[in-house]
């Protein structure tokens, strides 16, 4: 990958000035085309002037996006424009810029790999203590969060005529696995690294729940599980998801077989 | 047939059966029974395993479990294990494991430590224990290094094997301690791979079993690891990644997974553990906890509530429930009594009052130790059904 350009988009609700913050933090550090921010149905003075695209119908003010909603609605606008960058990072507003390591990151990916998706880890991540000697590797188990996308790969979803991310799954229960189970069922591959690093700053969720509209931190964790599982069920047919981060590594394992040469770059 | 070829040809079985081999912790009298009980029902083996502070040899002092020595307890069960199908399983064995300050509250020195683990395992041994799992990883709260316990594994192990049948004996090693820790695949192999090369040169044959985390850990009374809760936890690995990932480890190695701290997983992580083909299990508070609660159960629907005021206030004097609470804990009363009223089983003061409660309560039509049994055994059963011993 000789070139890497890239662009991102920033998810907002109700926190203008958080979110100004984060858009300052990346102008600042020069990788980025364009930077904007999408937001999901804030009140008139928290919408950011970086807004670029706004959902504010009457479900969306009352239940707002979330991250595969507003993951969707990036990708749609970002699709939209004239042109594009190779690679689209798309990150919720409570984000944390830890590490910003581009060109090395550029370094240390493989022209040949068929990247379809990068997740930057979190500085706490117990898969930074394993990731290969470049900072970069395969998986398939990363949690929600930020994310890069190829601009490839949205293409090859557009072309199957779906979204890339999954708005059924509100909560975005298992959506980054179940994101993984497509990249790797399509050829493509899914990267961690900690080259590039954000942290959620969780006091956002804990002290703004009700400016955000969402649920305080506890009681969105049950109606992750039980929502995600209803969404689970309805989608997969499966019950539980283990079952489908089981499926998902039959994939990948499967993609390693047939990539005997990436082995070496699997995180474990 | 000794109980040391029963387990070792039965082993193999329940590993072709593809059954996960349960483990009890003996927290009472008719928890050992039970399980004893099932064994030799289903003609399969369940191990007992024991840990230094609930039995212990009579030359240290003796465990909290009915105050039974090493030497009890052995005969207590071989006495009933009529098909010898209950295993004994030491469980964490090493220095500090039985008490870590002595009677001025001083720490107890690593000499002094790894002496009296020695004498326990030399115990353990004699009286015939299938399975010893070694574990010196308290020592790194204590002044000890990684390399420190690693020499401390190699030392114990060693000795074992110099005692009288410790040849024979099948060997777990691996410590759970710092269960919020993630045992990450590659440093796992890391570390196993370096405790393999020093048994090697020892000319000591490898362990069976090696514990690693598999995303459990107990708190209160709810699992709280990553293979519990199936969201997101924070510093913990995906078990799904990471329990794939150390079985081919321990198989590259031709050991065994043995997982810690199964205790109050719900039924999918259960269903799993056939399924990602997890050998063996431990689970011991929570059956604690289920006979607790039968006992509160049946004084409080007897309206005996003099019975919970006695038992809670020996619970809640005697702290053993503290370790077990969660740093920001909204735990009640209540809640602290079930936790730890097994600890106080065997204590005078409750074995009357429990005398006393089923005196009183036996014209109701309330038989208490059918009571708390049924309990006991509803409660293992439920593992048992998960982990493939009824097919």
């Amino acid at each position: 990958m000789g070139s890497f350009d890239i662009d991102a988009l920033v998810i907002n609700r109700n926190l203008k000035s958080v979110t100004n913050l984060l858009i300052r933090e990346l102008e600042s550090s020069k990788y980025f085309r364009t930077v904007g921010v999408v937001d999901g149905g804030s009140r008139d003075d928290e919408i950011s002037e970086h807004t670029v695209v706004r959902s504010d119908s009457l479900p969306v003010q009352a239940y707002g996006l979330r991250i595969n909603r507003g993951y969707n609605l990036a990708i749609s606008w970002w699709m939209n424009q004239s042109s594009q960058s190779d690679y689209l990072l798309l990150l919720p507003n409570d984000t944390v810029l830890v590490e910003m390591r581009v060109q090395e990151l550029i370094a240390a990916l493989n022209e040949k790999l068929p990247v379809a998706a990068i997740v930057p880890l979190p500085a706490d991540s117990p898969y930074k203590k394993i990731l290969p000697p470049g900072r970069i590797g395969l998986g398939w188990h990363f949690n929600e969060g930020p994310i890069i996308l190829s601009k490839k790969f949205i293409r090859h979803q557009k072309r199957c005529g779906r979204e890339v991310f999954d708005s059924d799954n509100f909560r975005g229960y298992l959506s980054f696995v179940d994101l993984a189970l497509r990249i790797y069922a399509n050829h493509f591959c899914m990267l961690g690294t900690d080259l590039i690093s954000f942290n959620e700053n969780e006091s956002h969720l804990q002290n703004h729940h009700d400016l955000i509209v969402t649920e305080e931190a506890s009681r969105n964790a049950i109606l992750l599980l039980k929502e995600g599982r209803a969404w689970l069920a309805g989608k997969h047919g499966l019950m539980d998801g283990i079952s489908l981060e089981n499926l998902v590594r039959v994939a990948f394992d499967e993609f390693i077989r047939v990539n005997p040469k990436l082995s070496n770059l699997k995180i474990k | 047939m000794n109980h040391l070829s029963r387990f070792k040809s039965l082993f193999p079985f329940i590993r072709e059966e593809r059954i996960t081999m349960l483990g009890v912790g003996p927290m009472s009298k008719r928890i050992v029974e039970e399980t004893i009980l099932l064994a030799n029902e289903l003609k399969l083996p369940i191990s007992l395993i024991p840990s230094r502070r609930q039995i212990e040899c009579g030359d240290l002092g003796g465990g909290y479990v009915e105050s039974w020595s090493t030497e009890d307890f052995v005969k207590f069960v071989r006495d009933r294990d009529h098909g010898n199908f209950t295993i004994l399983s030491r469980d964490h064995s090493g220095p500090w494991q039985f008490k870590v300050v002595d009677d001025s509250q001083q720490i107890i020195t690593h000499d002094i430590a790894m002496e009296e683990a020695k004498a326990s395992l030399a115990v353990d041994i004699s009286l015939g224990f299938d399975v010893l799992h070694l574990d010196p990883s308290l020592g790194l709260n204590l002044g000890r290094n990684e390399i420190g316990v690693q020499e401390d594994l190699i030392e114990l192990y060693s000795f074992c094997f110099g005692q009288k049948g410790g040849h024979k004996i099948t060997y777990e090693v691996g410590a759970d301690e710092q269960s919020m820790v993630p045992d990450l695949p590659s440093i796992a192999e890391a570390k196993f791979q370096q405790i393999a090369d020093q048994l090697r040169s020892q000319h000591l044959p490898l362990p069976q079993f090696y514990v690693l985390q598999t995303g459990t850990k107990v708190k209160e009374t709810r699992n709280i690891g990553s293979f519990a809760t199936h969201i997101p936890v924070k510093d913990m690995l995906s078990p799904s990644f990471q329990i794939p990932e150390i079985l081919k480890i321990c198989d590259k190695y031709g050991v065994l997974l043995k997982e810690h701290n199964a205790d109050y997983l719900p039924e999918d992580s259960l269903r799993w553990h056939r399924l990602f083909g997890i050998p063996a299990a431990n689970v011991a508070p929570e059956f604690g906890v289920v006979e607790t609660r039968s006992l509160l159960k049946i004084a409080a629907d007897a309206n005996e509530n003099w019975f919970i005021d006695v038992f809670g206030e020996k619970v809640i004097g005697g702290n053993r429930w503290q370790k077990w609470l969660m740093p920001d804990s909204t735990a009640t009363e209540r809640d602290k009594i079930e936790i730890a009223g097994h600890y106080h089983f065997s204590d005078q003061e409750i074995q009357e009052a429990i005398q006393k409660l089923e005196s009183n309560v036996q014209s109701k039509g309330i038989d208490v130790d059918t009571t708390r049994r049924r309990a006991i055994r509803k409660s293992i059963t439920h593992y048992l059904r998960y982990f493939g011993y009824y097919g």
